[in-house]
Order: C-alpha cells, then structure tokens, then sequence
C-alpha cells in the first residue's frame, strides 16, 4: 500500500503545481505570452508556465514558494513517510522538469519562427514584461555585473549561482513541505 | 511624455515672449519673468490644431502642485521627501510616444526640416522599432535619493507611496530598486564617488485610472478650475506626467558635488543670470494632454479653446498668482482672422501670422468667457471618419475575425481619390492566414457616402495581435489628407484541453508511453485500495 500513496502523493502535488502555476501565472507572463505566442507558437504559454514553476525565487515570487510548499505538505500526508515523501517531493520536481524539457523542444519544433520580433500589443508596455519577477530578479543581478565587467573582470560564478539557488528552492520546498505533512499525518 | 513637450514648449514660449514686438506685459523684464514663474507659478494651455483638424491639447503647471502632494510641512521640507532629490511620474496611453518621437523628430511646431533628433532617427536607430518594444501604456513613478542610509530610504520611498496611494488613488508595484555606492563598483576599480550614495526606485503604477490620478496632484487653481479632466480620457492617446524636485537646494548641491566642486557653483551662476533667483525649496512640473479626432472641419469658424478642447463650462481664471499663458497654434491652410479677447494694444494678446498661432497672458486678461479663435477653414477637410471593426472582438485558437474598416464621409462636400489600405497586419505576421479585400480606392465619396473594404484572419496560435493603424489617403480641394486609425489589439485566448491534446499528438509516442504508465500505475494503486479494505487502511504499509 505503500506505493499507492505515494502515487496518489505525487499525483496530487503535480496537480497542485501544474494547476496552480498555470492559473497563478503572474500578470508580466501574461502580457509576454500575448506578445510571444504569435510569432513562437502555442507552446510559448506551457514554457513560462514551467519556467515559472522552476526557477524560483523565495524573495521575490513568494506565490509560487507557497505552491511548492502546498503541494509538498499534500504530497507528503499521502505519502506517509518521510522516505515517502522524499520521492514524492523530488519526482514532482523532475516530472516537471520533464514537462518544461518537453515544451520548450515542441516550441522549437513547431512553427519556431523569429523572422520579426512583434510590437507589443496595444494597451501594454515593456514595463509589464519587465514586473516579471523571473525578469526583474535578473536584472537586479546584472546591474552590479555591469559595473563588475567595467572594473575589468566577468564574474560568472556571480551570474550562476542565482540561478542555481532558484532552482534548487523549489525541490527543497517542496521535499521539506513533504517531510513536514509526512509527520503530520504519518502512516499507522 | 507631456513632460517633455512642457519642458519644450516653455522655453519656446520664454523666447517668444522675450520678443521685442511681443510681451505679455509691458516693461516686462526677461529675468524678473522666469523668476516669477519659479517663484510663483505657471501654467500653460497649449493647442494645436493639425492639417487635417485634428487637436492636441497640452495643460501644464510649474512649480505649483498641490499641497496634498506633501512636499512641505508647514513651510518646511517634509520628512518624508528629505533626501529625495527627484521623483517623476508618467502615464502614456494610446500612441502617445510615438506621437512625442515623431514630434521631436521630425516635424516640431510645424517645421519641416526635422527636430534635433531626426539625424538620430534616420542614421542610427530606428525609433519605430523601438516603440514597438516599449509599448504604449507607460505607468512608472521613479525616484531618487542622496546620502541616506538605505533602510531609511526605503522606509521614506513607503512613505511617499502610501501618502501617494491615501490621498490620490495610486496603487505600486515595485519594479526595480539600485543603490550605488561605493561597494557597487569592485574595489580594484579604486573609484571615488562624488557622493555617499543613490537609490533608485521605480515603481509601476498599476491603478486603472492613473492620468486622473496625476491629475488629482495638480493645483486645481487657475484654469484647473475650469477644466473637465476627463476630457483626457477616451482620446485616442493621452498623458499625464508630474516632475518633482522636493528641495531645489539639494539638487543644486548633488550637480556641484558632481562637478568636482572645483570653483563652479550653479547656486552663483543662476543667480548670476538671474537677480532675485533662490533656487530653494520644493519645485515641480506637471502635464496632462492629448491627440484627439478630427475636431475642425472646412464649414467652422471658430474654435473655443476652454469650452471645445478642454470641456469647459465656466468662466476661465487665471492664477491669483503666478504666471497664467495661452497658446493655440493652427495650420497654414486654416486663416485666422481675429481672436477674442484681443488687447494687442496692451501686448496682453499677440498673434504671429508667420506662425498662424495666438498668444494670449491670461494673468493680465483675467477672468474671461473662453478664448475664442475665428477663421476661415475652407482649407480643412469635411468631417472624415475611419472606422475599424473586429467580428467577433476576440477568438479561440483555430477562430478567425472579419475585418471590416469604414471610410465616412459626414461633411458637405464630396472628396476624391479616396484610397484605403490595412495591409500592415501582414507585414508583422506573415504567417497567418489572411483573405479578402485589405485595400480600396473610389474615384469619389459624396456627402453621406461610406466604402468599407473586408478581410477574414485566420488564427493557428493564441496571443494579441497588433493590428496597425489602416491608412487612409483621399484628395480635397486639389490637397492630399491622410488618416489612420489608431493600432487595435486582437486577443486569441488559448484553449487549454486542445494545447492538452495538442501536446500528447505532437510528443506521440513518448507522451502516450507516459501517460500509459501513469494509468496503468494509477489502476494498480486503486486496485491495491480496494484489496485493502478502502480508505480505512489506506495508511497501512
């Protein structure tokens, strides 16, 4: 019986993900969707909606920590155990890791076009792009660069680890919230 | 960007009084004037008229908000603003920008050898192009602050918006903060900085009406009075901008420390300039305006500047103090033949027929019933109207949209050669399927007449679709006039269970081997439930 909580776990917390993180795309995802999918395809959506979802980050996209932290503490009270919700927390990371791989290679293999860069759509600004956390966290990082590259050195370990650190939140969130709703409601 | 043409107008309009054959009051001596409109205030209506009778209004204020901004507390610089050297906001809305681009570059009050910028425009960057990556909707308060430490910036940035949000209904949104100071730049670097420290704020403004809301900063004094400011909503572009410099003084200091301090004083140089000058305290510059529709046509004789482009329906006011001035500019082919009130005698009123505009010192006319300008218009086209219609307003994916743009022809008077064109949706995306009729042209269109061409567009990906301006050309009274509508949006929402199957066809047979374990896993878990008794055991290992 053991498996089938953990099935039901990971099935409940990839619904949480997958239906939180497609309903609660922040409002710049939106407006670069409207202003991408024509030109990239109906796999623009799908892809931000991963990217979204996978690279978080805690200070600045607070929602979607709490979807992460939602769908582990789920995840990990069907599951039971904390090995259980180990392999919930972490396979509903990599299934979406999957699900985002997947998407972004079936928006470069169909209808890919970057002949022109469309004009943002009326009624929206870059300025809506840019109040993308994902974006605004970026620029935030590159700013200081910019004054790193003018005092003569890249540093690029600067430039990845924010990128790694987003990217590893979203599995201990959700494997800690797992842990947490494993001892909650541990299996009798 | 109403900011900008303020910012450009006034000087103009300093130049211009400073003529010899024109100033608004007589005696009147160049540098007691600016001083007085630092000192005491401004406030500018600007009008122009087009070729083809279209308006674009601009009302500005200087150096005059209202006290509810808060800039001052009982005489004094407030807490909350101590430290800030500037704060601006903007709101543009419609094609507000690329009109203000095209201003400054190519065709400024009416000249016709390009702006400043237009060798820019034409040798390195294509100013179009980048209007298309910025957007037309533009809500962005920005401050910045000198030598504070950053957690007390921060706090008195909180403070401004909360004040700006209770008293003039802006809600924020943070978008980027900057400090610079000296740890910003790699210690190598070995940079000494002419100051402590910046932060920058920038917020966009997210409350549906923000114009109004910039509006409401504005010193309702003068002809604010007078105005309906709700003329500005509904135009075709419209935008409102306010520059705030809580301490005059500060500024000053910050410019000096930049320049090396190195004898150069801009307190002593503009004092120099300018007797009586004292660059302290609070100052700020505020701007609404608007392009409108065709407005004047060949059968008008007058134009009331209050009362048609600014809604008014009272007596007009100039401020109790400070500086009030109108200016209302026309084109070559409209014939100005008087204006009331008129005092030329006394330099309260001036018209340049070289210009074909009308100045007016509302501070020396006072109160007045409108200002009034009489022409003769035969010149101007009738009333023209281009239409663009969508049907159905948005779509689904794999749903089309009939096009349908109307040419009306609701003047007296026939026009010829009228020529119709909405091709540019295909030029931005050539992939979408596109039939029908997307050009026109008739010899002629009677009084009452209208011709309309129609297209169907086909959509495979969701999105909004830009829609440029369809063009329109037709010939009056041996003149070529052109008109465009203004650019539309076209949203095609997505549709989630087709993306579902969509994805599952396009990754078969790897989408269709997981989904197949999942399934198979799924009933082998609800199997195993039921061998186990159901939910009662279902925590059982």
């Amino acid at each position: 019986m053991a498996f089938g909580s953990k099935y039901f776990g990971w099935l409940s917390a990839m619904a949480i993900v997958l239906a939180a993180g497609w309903f609660l795309l922040p409002a710049g995802y939106n407006t670069l969707i409207q202003w991408m999918a024509p030109q990239l395809g109906n796999y623009v959506r799908p892809t931000l909606v991963m990217v979204n979802i996978l690279l978080v980050n805690p200070l600045t996209n607070i929602v979607m920590v709490g979807i992460w932290g939602a769908a582990g503490f789920v995840g990990g009270i069907l599951a039971g155990t904390k090995k259980g919700a180990f392999v919930v927390g972490f396979m509903t990371w990599f299934f979406c890791l999957g699900l985002a791989g997947f998407c972004v290679i079936q928006m470069f293999i169909s209808g890919f076009n970057l002949g022109n860069i469309p004009p943002l759509p009326p009624g929206s600004s870059i300025v809506d792009v840019l109040s993308i956390p994902l974006i605004k966290d970026v620029i935030g990082g590159i700013l200081p660069m910019i004054a790193g590259i003018s005092g003569g050195g890249l540093d690029i370990f600067s430039m990845i680890m924010p990128l790694v650190l987003w990217v590893v939140v979203p599995i201990v969130v959700v494997i800690v919230a797992g842990i947490i709703g494993a001892m909650v409601r541990p299996k009798e | 960007m109403v900011l900008v043409g303020f910012l450009l107008i006034s000087p103009a309009v300093a130049a211009a009084l400073y003529n010899d054959g024109y100033t608004p009051a007589q005696e009147l001596d160049i540098n007691d004037f600016l001083v007085n409109i630092i000192e005491d205030g401004a406030e500018l209506v600007f009008a122009n008229i087009d070729a083809e009778g279209a308006p674009q209004v601009i009302y500005g204020q200087l150096g005059i908000p209202s006290e509810t901004l808060g800039l001052t507390t009982g005489g004094s610089l407030s807490e909350m603003y101590t430290g800030c050297i500037a704060m601006v906001l903007v709101a543009t809305y419609g094609e507000m920008l690329e009109y203000v681009f095209e201003l400054i570059g190519t065709d400024f009050l009416g000249g016709d050898s390009g702006g400043e910028l237009f060798p820019l425009q034409t040798t390195m960057f294509d100013f179009n192009s980048i209007m298309d990556l910025i957007g037309d909707e533009l809500n962005l308060l920005a401050n910045v602050f000198l030598d504070l430490p950053e957690t007390t910036s921060r706090t008195r940035m909180n403070q401004i918006m909360s004040h700006l949000t209770v008293n003039f209904g802006f809600s924020f949104s943070e978008l980027f903060t900057l400090r610079i100071d000296e740890s910003f730049f790699p210690p190598e670097m070995g940079l000494q900085l002419p100051f402590q420290s910046i932060d920058v704020y920038i917020h966009q403004m997210t409350n549906a009406d923000v114009i109004q809301a910039i509006w409401e900063v504005m010193n309702t004094s003068g002809f604010a009075n007078a105005i309906d400011e709700t003329i500005f909503a509904g135009k075709p572009a419209a935008a409102a901008g306010l520059l705030a410099v809580p301490d005059m003084d500060a500024l000053v200091s910050m410019i000096e420390g930049f320049a090396g301090g190195g004898g150069f004083s801009v307190a002593d140089f503009m004092t120099s300039q300018f007797e009586n000058l004292t660059l302290e305290g609070p100052l700020a510059i505020a701007a609404l305006g608007y392009i409108g529709d065709q407005l004047l046509t060949n059968s008008d004789t007058q134009l009331d500047i209050f009362g048609d482009l600014l809604g008014s329906t009272s007596s007009i006011s100039p401020l109790g103090t400070g500086q009030s001035l109108i200016i209302a500019s026309f084109p070559s082919n409209v014939n100005v033949t008087s204006y009331t009130p008129e005092n030329q005698a006394q330099n309260l009123t001036f018209y340049d027929n070289e210009s074909n505009m009308v100045f007016w010192n509302s501070t020396g006319l006072g109160t007045q019933p409108d200002y009034t300008v009489y022409f003769n218009a035969s010149g101007l086209p009738p009333m023209i109207t281009l239409e663009r219609t969508f049907s159905p307003e948005s779509c689904a994916v794999g749903e089309f949209t009939d096009v349908t743009v109307t040419v009306t022809n609701e003047g007296d008077d026939p026009i010829a050669n009228v020529s119709l064109s909405d091709i540019g949706f295909n030029a931005i995306y050539p992939n979408v399927t596109v039939s029908g009729t997307q050009t026109g042209f008739w010899p002629s269109l009677a009084p009452g007449a209208s011709q309309s061409i129609t297209y169907r567009v086909t959509f495979t990906n969701e999105g909004k679709y830009t829609f440029p301006g369809a063009e329109l050309t037709y010939e009056y009274d041996t003149y070529i006039f052109g008109k465009d509508t203004r650019a539309d949006g076209f949203e095609v929402t997505a549709d989630l269970v087709g993306l579902l199957a969509q994805g599952i066809a396009d990754g078969w047979p790897f989408t269709g081997a997981i989904l197949g374990l999942v399934a198979v896993t799924g009933i082998y878990s609800v199997l195993g439930l039921i061998r186990g008794g159901g939910g009662s055991e279902f925590y059982q290992t």
